[in-house]
């Protein structure tokens, strides 16, 4: 326990509180136990809700330990309780120390005990006393001193925890991940706004949509069969328009949402399509879950991907479905909001990680991929997005292909070129930015070795068994992409700024209307801020959305959708 | 379960406190120092590197579709008399020439290098003294001296006798050639096949032994 030694008092902390989907959770009972000393806190909800501040301190000289720090922070801030300084999350350093590997009993807390050689509550009796728990009350006193009970026992099992994960724990780095934890539990507690009232209309008329939606957009796919894609028609539809299509290994076509993401960036013409398949497959409007409140809240799972970037679900977060369904979110009255993302992030992380003067060149020209098409001398001097577009998407897709290791037969099916022509924009790439290519492959090879890689600020991925190298290429882009946005979020809840969505490389924010340049400047800053750490002093741009009450949020991607949608909606009655 | 017992934040506090005042920023420059102390730097190439080990340098013509360079150091070139046997180039050494001089060609031996990076020894025959004009040799000196300079590409007109020649136009990569030099190429390329007596098995299988 030396490394905690600098802390004058340690709390094992745990609530158990009521979750109901797209509300603040209503905090139920807390136990929290110093470890040193054994004092010992049990309150009970009214104990809680009469208290302005956590009965025991969260000073910069002590340490809140939990395991799965959301859910315990998310309590002080539903209590209107100030947040600890520094938490230390067992369940994201957990994580981090199994991040790759095989885990036979999970990512809970259970599975953290089983892990270190630890005795755990049985399964079945966790999941009786959560469900206890969740039935809301009233509870009786037998129920009560039974719940207190197993709060009591997670907080002694985070005890016991401690000692054996501590040795491993890089404790500056795993309370800049608590951190983020808090920030995460902020960014819950605001939530999306949403306007209520045309979800209400959307979730009401939904089933009588569908049907009209498919005959308005049908033309010039003729593709539906009743609300049936037909896979031949498809095939029919790109002969007919001479579009190349990715396929399966067995010759299929291959219809995934990545698929067409790729096929639309170079012909715009499946976009629409692609907009219809994933509204009428994968959307539950039900599912959207939204509070009382008219916000929209759901986990965000943060460190739920091996790079460590989040992984909301994708029903319940308004940032999920289809990007129509982002034409939902709408500031309040009195309110803005801003979407403000980190510019050509990946391709600007790789320029400053690598070192590659060519390709920082081509960051900071402002539009690397035009850039680099100029570089690779398939476009004139002097070339802009406008003047030659085709070729900027080429370029742009091959740029981010090479992040993955994309291969010339990959790539050649993400772009619609032969192989051969795809293998000479390789080419190119690996010409023009040949140090890239060097530090890539050293990439590569450190992580084949020592079947470990690591970001900037310590997020572990291990690699065991039958490894892919393009994964391994990839993750310093992404693990690094991660670790800057969860800064920026830090620096930007902890500076007032409501952050109410972290969005991959992109954060929404919301502010009242009056402080509107300072709280996107800020916000500018803060993300500015977290490149230059991420980047050792390179700094990536950004750039700000503005979207003001009444105005809702636009998706460029969405709004036609969103448009032939509200037609619909305005006929059915007519 | 449904209502919001008193005392819970009901979301509808504003909570806007954007700080920007001297003493926050001087906080925030110290949590920024605090942070960069902590950073990994993310040079895994200087930390693990492999480099690729050149096992094989063919010696060979250069493939109709490959881009070329030659090395243009004289130092990284060598005339030879070199014998064809099955797929194999050998260098007849002096002590044994004149028993097979039939089947030996004087060749310039380039150190030359395809744009994928692959080294490989492109001889060029020497005209003989009976020799006087060969459009094939001819050319083909010309397009290695061109190569020295630029990347071309060669490729055989049957019909004109010679290599036709193919500037590449916008490369712009100078080639990297490997570090062991022309002395360890050599090496590699040759090792067990230079002839320098007559019993070495290439010279009994000639005499029919």
């Amino acid at each position: 326990m030396n490394t905690l030694s600098r802390f004058r008092e340690i709390w094992s902390v745990d609530f158990e509180f009521v979750s109901t989907p797209g509300e603040r959770p209503l905090p139920v009972c807390m136990v929290a136990k110093e470890v040193r000393s054994g004092r010992i806190f049990k309150l009970w909800q009214d104990a809680l809700l009469s208290r302005s501040e956590a009965p025991f301190s969260i000073d910069d000289d002590c340490l809140f330990i939990c395991f799965y720090a959301p859910a315990e922070i998310s309590c002080f801030l539903a209590l209107g309780w100030k947040v600890p300084k520094n938490v230390l999350d067992l369940f994201t350093e957990y994580r981090n120390m199994t991040n790759g590997l095989y885990l036979f009993c999970g990512r809970g807390l259970l599975g953290a005990l089983i892990y270190f050689g630890l005795q755990a509550m049985e399964a079945v009796e966790k999941d009786a006393m959560r469900d206890l728990v969740l039935k809301g009350g009233p509870w009786n006193e037998e129920e009560r001193t039974a719940i207190l009970d197993y709060c009591t026992s997670d907080v002694e099992a985070l005890e016991k925890l401690l000692p054996k994960m501590l040795p491993d724990i890089d404790l500056p780095r795993a309370l800049l991940r608590g951190r983020y934890m808090v920030a995460v539990a902020r960014i819950e507690h605001y939530g999306v706004p949403i306007d209520t009232e045309s979800l209400f209309i959307l979730q009401e008329n939904w089933e009588r949509i569908q049907d009209p939606l498919i005959k308005t957009v049908e033309f010039p796919y003729q593709t539906f069969e009743g609300r049936t894609f037909k896979r031949k028609r498809w095939d029919h539809f790109l002969t007919r328009y001479g579009i190349p299509w990715p396929r399966l290994e067995s010759g299929e076509l291959d219809l995934s949402d990545e698929a067409f993401r790729q096929v639309s960036l170079l012909y715009p013409i499946i976009a629409p399509m692609r907009e219809v398949r994933a509204t009428l497959g994968r959307l539950r409007l039900s599912e959207l879950t939204v509070g009382k409140d008219g916000r929209n809240r759901a986990m965000l799972s943060p460190f739920g991907a091996t790079t460590g970037r989040n992984t909301p679900s994708s029903k319940r977060f308004i940032f999920g479905p289809a990007r129509w369904i982002r034409m939902l979110i709408r500031p309040q009255p009195g309110f803005g909001l801003a979407y403000i993302d980190y510019c050509q992030q990946e391709f600007g992380i790789a320029a400053a990680l690598s070192q590659d003067s060519s390709m920082i060149e081509a960051y900071k020209s402002g539009d690397p991929y035009i850039r680099f098409a100029i570089q690779a001398r398939a476009a004139p001097e002097g070339a802009t997005k406008q003047t030659h577009k085709a070729v900027r998407n080429l370029y742009k897709e091959v740029a981010l292909a090479v992040n993955y290791g994309l291969t010339a037969y990959g790539l050649s099916k993400k772009v619609g070129k032969t192989e051969i022509e795809a293998a000479e924009l390789l080419r190119h790439h690996k010409e023009v930015y040949e140090r890239f290519w060097q530090w890539s492959d050293g990439v590569v090879d450190y992580g084949l070795l020592k079947g470990h890689l690591y970001s900037t600020f310590g997020w572990n991925r291990f690699y065991v068994g039958d490894v892919n190298p393009r994964s391994i290429r990839n993750f310093p882009m992404q693990a690094n992409g991660a670790e800057m946005l969860h800064l920026a979020c830090i620096f930007g809840t902890e500076a007032g700024i409501r952050v109410v969505a972290p969005v991959h490389d992109a954060v929404l924010i919301e502010f009242p209307i009056d402080a509107t340049e300072d709280a996107v400047s800020a916000m500018q800053r803060a993300m500015s801020d977290a490149s230059r750490l991420v980047l050792d002093g390179f700094e990536l741009r950004t750039e700000a959305t503005l979207f003001m009450h009444p105005d809702r949020y636009v998706d460029e991607a969405g709004e036609r959708m969103w448009n032939t949608i509200w037609d619909i909606v305005r006929g059915l009655d007519s | 379960m449904s209502t919001i017992p008193e005392g819970i934040d009901d979301g509808k506090s504003n909570e806007f406190g954007i700080a920007d005042n001297s003493e926050s920023q001087d906080q925030r420059n110290k949590d920024l120092a605090l942070i960069e102390s902590v950073r990994f730097r993310q040079d895994f190439d200087a930390k693990t590197t492999s480099k690729k080990a050149i096992v094989t340098v063919p010696v060979r013509k250069p493939d109709k579709k490959w881009f070329i360079r030659v090395h243009p150091n004289p130092d990284w070139q060598v005339e030879l008399a070199l014998m064809e046997e099955g797929r194999d180039q050998y260098i007849v050494t002096p002590a044994v020439y004149d028993e097979v001089a039939d089947v030996t060609k004087p060749s310039l031996v380039y150190t030359a290098i395809t744009s994928t990076g692959n080294v490989f020894f492109w001889p060029v025959n020497l005209p003989r003294e009976d020799d006087l004009q060969n459009s094939w040799t001819e050319s083909a000196q010309r397009a290695a001296s061109r190569a020295k300079e630029h990347w071309i590409r060669v490729s055989p007109n049957w019909t004109f006798k010679s290599y036709d020649l193919f500037e590449a136009q916008g490369r712009i990569v100078p080639p990297v050639w490997p570090e062991m030099g022309f002395a360890g190429l050599f090496k590699i390329a040759f090792a067990g096949r230079i002839i320098d007596n007559r019993d070495h098995p290439v010279m009994k299988r000639l005499r029919g032994e």
